[in-house]
């Protein structure tokens, strides 16, 4: 191996030092402003785009018999995972 | 007896030479670090058993080695030698990976770049030394001290400087409480060391699922050749923060990043036999490899100093030497050096951000390399 200073020319070595300092700075500085950003676009999004309030009313099962209670929410639970008792995730 | 005199010829004893017992040697040196000096414990034991391993010879028919076509160590190397494991590897690392740190004061992430300059500052070393353009790129990502950005890169870039890559790489890694402190000191004054920081501010789920898709959108169009790394980086980040998938984050930061550990240390390990690794080329990147560290660490505490000039709220400039990446030590060494001049300063959380940003600034180098010198 010739060592040198006309390799690093050769190589472009410089202007890839440059170039890749600035690129990297480059996306981390957006990344950087864009995390800057992300609480206020959320404050905004929240304004006009308010989450939906749950509803707070007891449900009528409350007082149901406990065996009645239980059966409602198997059904419940059952209705959402669509009639098999898998979980969410699927392969 | 004749057959007992052959036999005898094929014993890994008749074979040996000088470069492997030698390699041996520094094997047993990298497991008794793991288990006496617990250093880098998880990737200094697989990698120093593997070269102890690669470097029992063995006659060429009998294709035990990583390098011989059809040998089963070649199959595992396999996923070294195209990139298959530092991915999958990311995967995990996101899943692990709280960017709370990071979100909650943006500012630090720069620290994460400017750390980079260890990377280019070793290419234009590299280049002066003699070697190629491509094998200059590959050796200055040692500065990313990233062990598995390391292998992605030089897998693509300069598959024959691969072992040696990797296992500087992972040693620096491993010696990061040893080589960093005396840098922090020297470039940092009493009164810098003794800043404390203000406490970091509470991130909501939100920001949390969305940074994945963003920094993953940013960064790709940016550099495309960081897809693959930081496309896994995130990916393994929403299935931790999106709450819905649980299991496949919990698969991906426990058994899937302990099984890719396993097989790609022994594989790396395996892969340094005296007759490729010892070389003097090796010696070379071993020496570039502790000069990218050393300027990216002190490129982070520079650059801290430099932003301090501007800012209201002072940073502890210590924190720039958690950009190198090489998740978490380069934090806990900033912590350690913190509180050795003030006990009751926390710089943990605060090393972490620029620490996390330098896992995607490595990366991002690393895209930028790829492009630039892929052929």
């Amino acid at each position: 191996m010739n060592s040198g200073v006309q390799n690093i020319v050769n190589g472009q070595g410089i202007m890839i030092t440059i170039s890749g300092m600035l690129i990297v700075f480059a996306a981390l500085a957006i990344t950087s402003f864009f995390i800057y950003l992300l609480p206020i676009f959320l404050r905004i999004f929240a304004r006009i785009l308010p989450a939906e309030e749950t509803s707070h009313h007891i449900p009528a099962f409350y007082s149901a018999p406990e065996d009645e209670a239980l059966a409602a929410i198997g059904f419940a639970l059952h209705s959402e995972a669509g009639g098999s008792m898998v979980g969410k995730e699927s392969f | 007896m004749e057959i007992l005199f052959e036999f005898l010829k094929t014993t890994g004893f008749a074979m040996m030479t000088w470069g492997n017992a030698l390699m041996i040697i520094v094997g047993i040196f990298f497991v008794s670090l793991a288990i006496i000096k617990d250093y880098e414990p998880l990737l200094l034991l697989p990698i120093g058993f593997g070269a102890i391993v690669g470097n029992i010879p063995s006659i060429d028919s009998m294709a035990l080695n990583v390098y011989q076509e059809g040998s089963v160590l070649s199959f595992l190397y396999l996923g070294v030698s195209k990139g298959i494991y530092p991915p999958l590897i990311f995967l995990g690392i996101g899943a692990m990976t709280d960017f709370s740190a990071m979100l909650s004061n943006p500012k630090l992430v720069l620290l994460g770049a400017a750390a980079q300059i260890g990377i280019f500052l070793t290419l234009i070393g590299a280049l002066y030394l003699g070697f190629s353009p491509s094998e200059s790129g590959a050796i200055g990502i040692i500065g990313g001290a990233d062990g598995p950005t390391a292998i992605f890169l030089s897998s693509k870039l300069a598959p024959h400087l691969l072992g040696s890559i990797a296992i500087a790489a992972y040693s620096y890694m491993a010696l990061v409480p040893v080589i960093q402190p005396p840098i922090m000191r020297l470039l940092t004054t009493k009164k810098e060391r003794l800043i404390r920081m203000k406490e970091p501010r509470h991130v909501s789920q939100r920001e949390k699922i969305i940074f994945p898709v963003a920094v993953f959108l940013i960064s790709a169009l940016i550099a495309p050749g960081s897809i693959v790394l930081i496309g896994m980086l995130c990916l393994g980040n929403l299935l931790k923060e999106s709450c819905v998938t649980e299991r496949l984050a919990n698969t991906a930061r426990n058994a899937m990043i302990d099984t890719v550990t396993i097989i790609l240390g022994f594989s790396v390990g395996a892969s340094a036999q005296a007759q490729t690794f010892l070389t003097s080329q090796s010696l070379l990147v071993f020496a570039l490899g502790a000069l990218s560290f050393s300027i990216a660490t002190a490129g982070g505490v520079v650059f801290a100093k430099c932003m301090n000039l501007f800012l209201r709220d002072k940073i502890n400039p210590l924190i720039g030497a958690a950009g190198v990446s090489a998740v978490p030590d380069s934090a806990r060494v900033v912590q350690m050096v913190g509180q050795k001049e003030d006990p009751h300063n926390f710089l943990l959380m605060h090393a972490m951000a620029p620490n996390v940003a330098g896992v995607l600034g490595s990366a991002i180098a690393a895209g930028i390399l790829w492009s630039v010198f892929v052929k």
